[in-house]
């Protein structure tokens, strides 16, 4: 598997809570922005939440009637893949190359009611007298078998900048993210495609989130939790260059009860540093997911042994986020590595300092028991 | 390209309109039967699309009402993905057991399944309320995709089996199943797994997804041709016909294989994947994304085209796909007219269209073919569309010797993917 190792990672894009630019991003980190409201009662789960503002999809000649087509995941994904692309090549210069790029993208479930609120109000006015069924019929909107449908989002992004590459969607959760950097890594190593655009997108904010979290038990963690919306792109390319930031080893399972989570994180950790040939005391950096559930905390405690790197918990500042979680933290990476600094927490406090040392490890949870774990650091050395 | 370890088939497992088992698929293949009949969605009788191909749930229940798993509530799809593993298992002569420790999972799933009455619970005498919906979270449809994410069977597979290798669900529209079992075959030749159970489930056959495919214009509402309404490349096609099942397909590294004794049905070769890059609800007319996932699938598999003698194709029986395939295929293979020499089947004319899992069954039914030499028909080919103009076999099934075949997936938006399955010796 050395071949993933010459595999550029670079050019990490994001829309998000904080911005949609690196520079606020990253010194947003320690002076975060106050979450906004969440558009649901307070009572059913944190009145907060990282909202994201609404991408704007103009300058990529989006025609108006399609973007009333697409939740807000698919916007702020076609936004993210966008800024990235802009950056690779902006101008119409780009289109041959474009064809021959891959996209693999880790995407959540659309949750939205069926059939909405609105509906049910005005049924209710009416008594619910209307037959129900015909009722559902006449009040669905006409495309939303192309809105609810997650995979939309990678053929809008596919249909509006013209990749012809590899395609593979993952879902629904932060590890998903992870397999969408994994496989998009091996597609340019295999000479599939040169280049591959890789990214991850959370879902819309929705009130049937509440819900969903209650059901995936969290032990009541859900009320502190604060759900965020985001998307994180990053570009794959071919022949990296000595100092260029690559993937260096992965591994991916899951617990089947949660008696072996422990084990199960360790044994990935453990595979991980060895396909990349390097030692636990490495890694200078853990960047994970669900950091609020004691037991994940525990399972990485376990994992790491007594030897503890900076701990960066990345959605205590980006919220839950589903598998944008794993492109975000990637992006992080990335940025740290060109800044050579590293964010951590000490307590409630977060303070950046040096990143002296040469690998970074993601480790990203689901609520249904699935872990990927993937190590980063620079080729060459 | 770096070549690993070869991977090969060796257990399947199917639940599909056909019937309960890869038998009962493969016979009614190879018999021409179709499981396409008149359907309505639960009380209604009025709807506009008429017909489907639903699995027969008492069937079911006779062959795995006794088992465990049959009473946990769960999606229809996830039901029927954990009884085609657990067959796709046994007919590897494998116990749960004596799975190896790198093991892995890897489905295609497609929108959640989802009951319209649960958002009942969100009316009270003042109106809906998100509160009232939320207290009475405990009468929500436990079998409804609200609570149930769409990773669920691949969970659920998992901790039946106590498998803790990877479970990766794949979310590519109706490739979805081709893509995990791509993925799957690379995953054992990177040497990430020794065993990867690969396949799909789904079920649209619900009121909510029914109304959304309807309004895109995708399922025929034709009566004229009764349970013949599926018509793959046929002049008179109106849309496709939606069903519901799974197929599990139980993928080792070749020396595992070899070693435990099993039996081998044939080797997945290669895998190739491409975008359209043209519309959000149309393919691209020359099928420009499907020309480029067969060809990315040949050179992964480092075969020829002339190699190839079969193709399953998606045959979808839509106005814009079944030319565009066709074209695409004659593309793929134009180098001394091999397109002529191809024989290509739509099994979706029988089995109609599982969408999400639609991969799973066509690609054991590719699988079978080169293992048995046998191309099972295409149903209802009466007036062959003047754009259509591939040998599809028609009408009956026909013994052909195989060293290699394909097997097409296209996803809604253009997302495809194509399966190479070459023959083991």
């Amino acid at each position: 598997m050395t071949g993933i190792a010459r595999v550029k990672l670079h050019l990490p894009h994001l829309h998000c809570a904080m911005g949609c630019d690196w520079e606020d991003v990253w010194g947003g980190l320690g002076s975060p922005t106050v979450p906004g409201l969440a558009p649901w009662p307070d009572e059913l789960m944190s009145a907060s939440a990282h909202i994201a503002r609404e991408p704007e999809l103009s300058p990529y000649g989006v025609d108006r009637k399609l973007v009333r087509t697409m939740e807000k995941q698919a916007r702020m994904a076609l936004a993210g893949a966008g800024r990235l692309l802009d950056a690779w090549h902006p101008g119409a210069g780009s289109v041959a190359e474009r064809a021959e790029t891959g996209l693999f993208m880790g995407l959540p479930t659309i949750d939205e009611p069926l059939p909405g609120l609105a509906v049910l109000e005005s049924w209710h006015a009416y008594g619910g007298r209307d037959d129900w069924n015909a009722t559902l019929m006449r009040e669905t909107p006409p495309f939303s078998g192309l809105s609810l449908l997650n995979s939309s989002a990678c053929a809008h992004i596919a249909a509006t900048f013209g990749l012809n590459g590899p395609i593979a969607a993952y879902s629904p959760f932060a590890d998903a993210g992870l397999s969408a950097l994994i496989d998009g890594v091996h597609a340019v190593a295999e000479a599939e495609c040169r280049h591959a655009v890789i990214g991850a997108v959370s879902t819309k904010l929705d009130p049937l989130q509440p819900l969903q979290h209650a059901y995936w038990g969290s032990g009541g963690a859900e009320r502190q939790r604060l759900p965020g919306e985001a998307s994180a792109f990053l570009l794959a390319s071919a022949d990296a260059a000595r100092n260029d930031a690559v993937l260096l080893g992965y591994a991916r399972g899951c617990h089947s009860t949660h008696d072996d989570r422990g084990d199960t994180v360790s044994d990935l950790i453990g595979q991980t540093l060895e396909m990349g040939g390097y030692a636990r005391t490495s890694v200078g950096w853990v960047l994970s997911n669900q950091p609020w559930q004691a037991a994940h905390k525990e399972s990485l405690s376990r994992a790491l042994f007594a030897f503890a790197p900076l701990h960066l918990p990345i959605e205590t500042r980006f919220g839950y986020v589903g598998p944008a979680a794993a492109t975000l933290g990637v992006g992080l990476v990335l940025e740290g590595m060109r800044r050579k600094r590293r964010w951590l927490t000490q307590g409630t406090r977060w303070e950046a300092l040096p990143m002296d040392a040469p690998c970074s490890l993601l480790v990203m949870h689901s609520p249904m028991g699935q872990v990927a774990v993937a190590l980063i650091g620079r080729a060459g050395l | 390209m770096r070549r690993g370890e070869r991977v090969v088939v060796t257990g399947l497992g199917a639940v599909t309109g056909l019937g309960v088992g890869w038998k009962s698929l493969w016979s009614g293949l190879c018999n021409g039967h179709s499981a396409i009949r008149r359907w309505q969605p639960e009380g209604m009788d009025d709807f506009p699309v008429k017909y489907a191909a639903p699995v027969d749930m008492a069937g079911l229940a006779q062959h795995y009402g006794s088992a465990a798993w049959w009473d946990v509530p769960m999606e229809r799809r996830t039901r029927f993905g954990l009884a085609a593993a657990f067959e796709a298992l046994a007919d590897a002569g494998l116990a749960p057991a004596e799975l190896p420790r790198r093991s892995g999972i890897a489905m295609g799933s497609g929108v959640p399944e989802r009951d319209p009455a649960d958002m009942h619970l969100a009316l009270g005498p003042d109106g809906p309320d998100w509160r009232l919906l939320h207290r009475r979270a405990d009468q929500l449809n436990p079998n409804s995709g609200l609570l149930n994410s769409n990773d669920h069977l691949s969970m659920s597979l998992a901790q039946s089996l106590g498998i803790c290798g990877p479970s990766l669900n794949f979310s590519t529209a109706c490739a979805g199943a081709a893509h995990a079992i791509g993925h799957g075959m690379r995953m054992i030749r990177r040497g990430e797994c020794d065993l990867m159970i690969v396949g799909g489930a789904d079920s649209v056959l619900n009121l909510p997804t029914m109304i959304g495919l309807h309004l895109l214009g995708a399922p025929s509402t034709a009566e004229r041709f009764g349970d013949r309404l599926c018509r793959p490349f046929d002049r008179d096609r109106s849309g496709f016909v939606a069903a519901e099942g799974a197929g599990m397909l139980i993928l080792e590294r070749e020396d595992h294989a070899h070693r435990r004794g099993a039996q081998i049905y044939a080797e997945i070769a290669g895998f190739g994947s491409g975008m359209d890059a043209y519309r959000i609800s149309a393919p691209h007319p020359e099928g420009l994304g499907a020309r480029l996932a067969m060809q990315r699938a040949l050179r992964d598999a480092q075969l020829d085209p002339i190699d190839v003698g079969h193709i399953n194709a998606h045959g979808t029986s839509t106005p814009l796909n079944d030319p565009a395939e066709t074209l695409a295929i004659s593309s793929t293979f134009a180098g001394g007219e091999h397109y002529r020499q191809l024989t290509v089947t739509a099994n979706k004319s029988m089995l109609g269209h599982l969408i999400a899992a639609a991969g799973a069954p066509e690609c054991i039914a590719t699988v079978l073919s080169v293992a048995d030499g046998i191309v099972p028909p295409t149903l209802n080919l009466d007036n062959p569309d003047p754009a259509c103009h591939l040998d599809y076999v028609p009408g009956t099934a026909r013994r052909q010797i195989l060293r290699a075949a394909l097997s097409n997936s296209f996803g809604f938006g253009g997302l495809n993917a194509v399966i190479a399955v070459k023959a083991y010796d």
